[in-house]
């Protein structure tokens, strides 16, 4: 019987085991001369093999593996089929800049599928203790992926900052985790959703839900926790960055929902003020800050702080257990940063390095299909009409308006205005400035016909949104 | 008599000591590994105690994962700080500064 479980269990769990293997084979193969410059081609295929081989066991109801402390169901993967998309896109953009700053190694992939790893175990977690493995081995590996660049000064400094923010964060979602045992007895998150539903809500309670979702906050960077996100964009690689700017933040979300769906916390007066009042903090914070930016990378970082704050608002406006808008929310946002990062990625993969919004000045008129495609996604992430951006950001403010939060949503329509002023100077640097630096790197087709996947899809989505709005809403009610 | 609730204020107490070492600190980046060291020893007692008092075996369980963590954790910090020590020839805090907009 138990062996029947176990083996059961690893079919449902094929892809990530499929995963952890090819990994240790890409260390492997980065040690012997002969393989090493076959460390990218390995991870593609590992990546996509485990994808294809993945779609196999998709079925509609949800499973309890292993003793029920990983669940899957068509929530955990349909995210997880975003990271892979996701994925693919950045390790095959970095490709170049990687080769360019001597990065390319077996260590280098095989600790970027650990990271991709844990996000999933993150997603697919229903057990504290596997949970706490999956932020751990996500971060580990994050941290060394940072400092391996060891002769940047910047890196290090960035990892030790990462470093220790992050630690900070696990303690604190720890602590709160803690508490949450020695109240439900159980370390398994259904059994702590019953106990919720079955007494009434303590202080303490209370009060571990208010530590774990501070830690989130951390990892989120939402606003008075964000003072990690812009140094570690501008001190990582590009790569790194464009990874920790994604991924872990849909592993993040799919944790708020584990802890939030079905419970009655998410009608506590307190709770939801807090998580009201990080969002809109976090509005206020990013736009403001960002618009003193004079670097690209810090000018994003900031702009993911205040998109964050959206998803909070949108968590605290999951009336009826309806996480679906913080869903959408978070594949729109996430989709269209990988391709901003991404083309910065590929805009600096030869001997210039894009740092300041200066050095984009009169790319139009040397390529002008690169600008349009950044200016796509910059417009995106401000939330401008014919985007899917536009749909994500009007699909929260209608949740305000629907609680009868209306001063709440003019605010924050407000704030978005202030925002627009930093995408659309960008923008005016790209178009209407003279003087390309001709070390900006603007060729390579292979690299443009994949740059271009996501504004189409962004485009296309904003036309039909409901076809993906209507599947998340499925999947999540 | 110690009952329950003395642990708890305890733990509670050992993490904020440990909170205000990350944040107080100046001087050393080496201090910041202890801090955090001390931060998940007080999650440590948390769960141990509430293994014990509630006969429930999984806390402890819980605490051999947590310990198994936070010395890979370690082993990492460590690592990045004598990369950092390489390049700079310092461990102060004050001195980590050069990423700024």
């Amino acid at each position: 019987m138990i062996i029947h479980n176990i083996t059961n269990s690893l079919i449902n769990f094929i892809p990530e085991v499929i995963l952890f293997t090819m990994s240790m084979v890409i260390l492997l193969a980065g040690t012997f001369e002969c393989l090493k410059k076959y460390v990218f081609h390995l991870t593609v295929l590992s990546v996509i093999a485990a994808s294809l081989i993945g779609i196999n066991y998709l079925s509609t109801d949800s499973h309890l593996l292993f003793n029920s402390s990983l669940i899957k169901n068509n929530i955990t993967e349909f995210f997880k089929y975003i990271c892979y998309f996701i994925f693919l896109i950045q390790i095959v953009i970095s490709k170049e800049y990687l080769k360019q700053n001597n990065l390319i190694s077996g260590e280098f992939y095989s600790l970027l599928i650990f990271a991709l790893l844990g996000c999933f175990i993150i997603i697919s977690a229903n057990n504290l203790i596997v949970l706490f493995l999956g932020i751990e081995l996500s971060s580990l590996s994050l941290y060394s992926l940072i400092a391996l660049n060891r002769s940047s000064f910047l890196s290090s400094e960035a990892a030790i900052k990462y470093f220790v923010l992050s630690i900070i964060a696990s303690a604190i979602i720890l602590f709160g985790f803690s508490y949450l045992y020695g109240i439900s007895g159980s370390i398994n998150i259904l059994d702590i959703t019953k106990y919720a539903n079955n007494n009434e809500i303590s202080n303490l309670y209370l009060f571990s839900y208010v530590l774990i979702f501070i830690g989130v906050a951390f990892k989120f960077a939402v606003a008075p926790f964000h003072m990690w996100l812009p140094d570690v964009y501008e001190g990582a690689p590009l790569p790194i960055t464009n990874f920790i700017a994604s991924i872990p933040k849909i592993a993040f979300f799919v944790f708020a929902f584990r802890f939030l769906n079905n419970n009655p916390i998410i009608d506590d007066e307190n709770f939801s003020k807090l998580i009201l009042f990080l969002g809109m903090f976090s509005i206020f914070i990013g736009n403001l800050f960002a618009l003193a930016q004079k670097k690209i990378m810090r000018m994003l970082a900031y702009s993911g702080v205040a998109n964050a704050g959206f998803i909070f608002i949108a968590l605290f406006s999951a009336l009826e257990n309806n996480f679906s808008i913080a869903a959408f929310y978070v594949t729109s946002y996430s989709i269209t940063t990988v391709s901003a990062i991404s083309i910065i990625t590929f805009l600096s993969s030869k001997k210039f390095n894009l740092i300041y919004i200066n050095d984009l000045k009169g790319l139009a008129s040397k390529s002008g299909y690169i600008a349009i495609l950044l200016m796509v996604t910059l417009l995106s992430t401000a939330g401008i009409p014919l985007t899917i951006g536009f749909y994500a950001k009007y699909l929260v403010l209608d949740a305000l308006v629907d609680r009868n939060l209306i001063l709440i949503a003019v605010i924050v329509v407000l704030m978005t205005v202030v925002g627009l002023y930093y995408y659309l100077r960008v923008i005016w640097f790209m178009f209407f400035e003279t003087g390309f630096n001709s070390l900006i790197n603007t060729s390579g087709k292979f690299s443009i016909i994949i740059l271009s996947l996501i504004p189409a899809s962004i485009l296309l989505i904003f036309l039909f949104p409901d076809l993906v709005f209507k599947y998340i809403f499925e999947i999540l009610t | 008599m110690i009952t329950m609730s003395h642990y708890l204020v305890f733990s509670a107490l050992l993490f904020c000591i440990s909170v205000a070492g990350i944040f107080i600190n100046r001087k050393n980046i080496l201090l910041l590994l202890m801090s955090i060291e001390l931060m998940l020893l007080a999650v440590n007692t948390n769960f141990i105690v509430f293994s014990h008092y509630s006969n429930d075996i999984t806390g402890q369980v819980f605490v051999f994962f947590i310990l198994a963590v936070a010395a890979a954790e370690s082993a990492i910090g460590l690592a990045i700080i004598v990369s950092l020590f390489r390049i700079r020839n310092s461990l102060e805090i004050n001195l980590i500064n050069n990423l700024k907009g």
